[in-house]
């Protein structure tokens, strides 16, 4: 593996990332305005639980964070998919650069992004919307972290499955939506009804939660979040292990 | 410099190459020439390693780059389809490609420089790839091929859709790198393209490769006017029942 072309794939791919900065700003600009709206309803559903001296951002600001972050998996899915709508895919596996350094290269960038957009949503939380973090900030850092592996692992069985943006479009915003719902991202697990509460485990939105709920309302540290992200990295090695078995370099796939 | 050997391609009954043998020197352009369907990108995919091989051996410059990935750095490659990065500019464009073939930044803005100049591309250099125009990107493309200062160049129809002064630069870039010692094999259907490159042809057809030689060579071999290049194909790739292949370089 050359450290020099994965270096110049990441930079490469930064740069596209910076030159068609939308979708990353939306990622972040989306969940402050859903932050806004739902903050009294994530006050109300945290009272409701038994919560006391809440402001709702500790229910909203970690559900948006994730919910949005689920979404993330067309972002990263885009790095992909675009190559192939430009043409350039042929000429990146012509290169000398290795299928690891491709990958990696390809990944890394848009998994920065997202773990800063989840970083960038805490912080505004705390400023803007009066987040208060009871816990460690180390423990929240590596819930972020696992949360963003899994997400990575996630996409590229995603990307390896579906042969077009448009599937791989409609299949996230299906399962973000399902699978956000049932982690509790949009109301704490306790107050979904009987059969979602049963089902929110099978959800990785609901351990990342768990996680972050963990330290920011129960004042946790790393002993506290580490049965969350076990779970969190054991998805992310399933999916990683799927990608692995289905994903094909050489597959061609459709920007449309 | 370039060296193909019994190079077979299947998919599912269709054998498309059928034990291919083409050796190509160093500064030598090698016009590959076939009927559509013939097997030309083929051909491209299989020797450049984005296509696995059924069976043959690959070398450039005495090493596999199917086998030993960094060997592809010896070798730069134009696909027939367009394959730029339209948000970046045409220098970002460059300078990936010349990372990624091995190129230190000193080496690489020099490469660009000289390319841009070449290709008449100095002015746009700072514009967005998806701003040029089609014969721009065209010559964008193919330099994007040539920034490793490969030994082995393999360009699939450089010129489609390139107005006249853009196939006029892309041609002469092309007669000069050869001329710098780089092994080109130059897929075409423009057959004055030939004879301005002044290049070698073989005619690949029923799945080898079943003329090699210089036009004149092929024009005396088929008794056809070396003139009439329309002709002289058409006798090229028409005798593919021929089970002798003909050598006559």
């Amino acid at each position: 593996m050359s450290r020099e072309r994965m270096v110049a794939i990441v930079g490469h791919n930064l740069r596209l990332a910076a030159a068609d900065p939308g979708p990353a700003v939306a990622m972040t600009i989306m969940p402050l305005f859903m932050i806004t709206f739902l903050q009294g309803m994530g006050r109300a559903a945290l009272e409701a639980d038994g919560r006391t001296d809440v402001s709702g951002a500790e229910q909203v600001v970690p559900g948006m964070a994730v919910l949005f972050s689920l979404f993330g998996v067309v972002y990263l899915g885009i790095a992909f998919y675009q190559e192939h709508g430009w043409g350039t895919w042929e000429r990146l596996r012509m290169s000398p650069a290795s299928t690891t350094e491709i990958l990696i290269g390809k990944l890394l960038p848009p998994a920065t992004v997202i773990f800063t957009q989840t970083a960038v949503l805490f912080g505004l939380g705390a400023l803007l919307f009066g987040l208060d973090i009871e816990g460690s900030l180390v423990a929240l850092l590596a819930v972020m972290v696992a949360s963003t592996v899994m997400l990575v692992a996630v996409s590229m069985a995603a990307i390896a499955m579906f042969r077009s943006i448009n599937q791989l479009s409609a299949g996230t915003n299906v399962g973000a939506m399902l699978f956000g719902g049932l982690g509790g991202t949009l109301a704490p697990v306790d107050t979904l009804p009987g059969w979602a509460q049963t089902l929110a485990p099978i959800s990785p939105a609901h351990w990342a939660m768990q996680g972050y709920t963990a330290v920011i309302l129960d004042g946790g540290g790393l002993a506290d979040v580490a049965g969350p992200i076990a779970v969190l990295l054991c998805v992310s090695l399933t999916a990683a292990v799927l990608s692995a078995w289905r994903f094909r370099l050489a597959e061609p796939k459709d920007w449309t | 410099m370039l060296s193909l050997t019994n190079l077979h391609k299947s998919f599912g009954d269709h054998h498309v190459l059928d034990g291919v043998n083409l050796d190509i020197a160093a500064g030598e352009i090698t016009a590959l020439l076939g009927s559509n369907g013939a097997g030309k990108t083929t051909l491209v995919s299989v020797a450049t390693g984005i296509s696995p091989l059924d069976d043959g051996h690959v070398k450039v410059d005495g090493r596999d780059p199917i086998a030993n990935r960094s060997a592809r750095s010896a070798i730069g490659v134009a696909p027939q389809t367009l394959g730029i990065y339209p948000t970046v500019t045409v220098a970002q464009n460059l300078h990936f490609y010349g990372r990624l073939a091995g190129l230190g930044r000193r080496s690489r803005h020099a490469a660009i420089d000289d390319l841009a100049n070449r290709m008449d591309l100095q002015e746009l250099l700072s514009t967005r790839a998806g701003l040029l125009s089609g014969g721009q990107q065209r010559r964008l493309h193919t330099a994007m091929a040539m920034i490793g200062q490969p030994r082995v160049l393999f360009l699939d129809e450089p010129t489609v859709g390139a107005d006249v002064t853009s196939r006029s630069q892309i041609l002469a870039a092309v007669r000069r790198v050869a001329d710098e010692g780089c092994a080109v094999c130059y897929t075409t259907h423009y057959l004055p393209e030939i004879v301005e490159l002044n290049a070698t042809v073989a005619v690949l057809t029923g799945g080898v490769i079943r003329h090699r030689g210089t036009i004149n060579e092929l024009a005396a071999a088929t008794n056809t006017p070396r003139h009439d290049l329309d002709t002289l194909f058409e006798a090229l790739v028409a005798d593919h029942d021929s089970t002798e292949v003909a050598h006559v370089a």
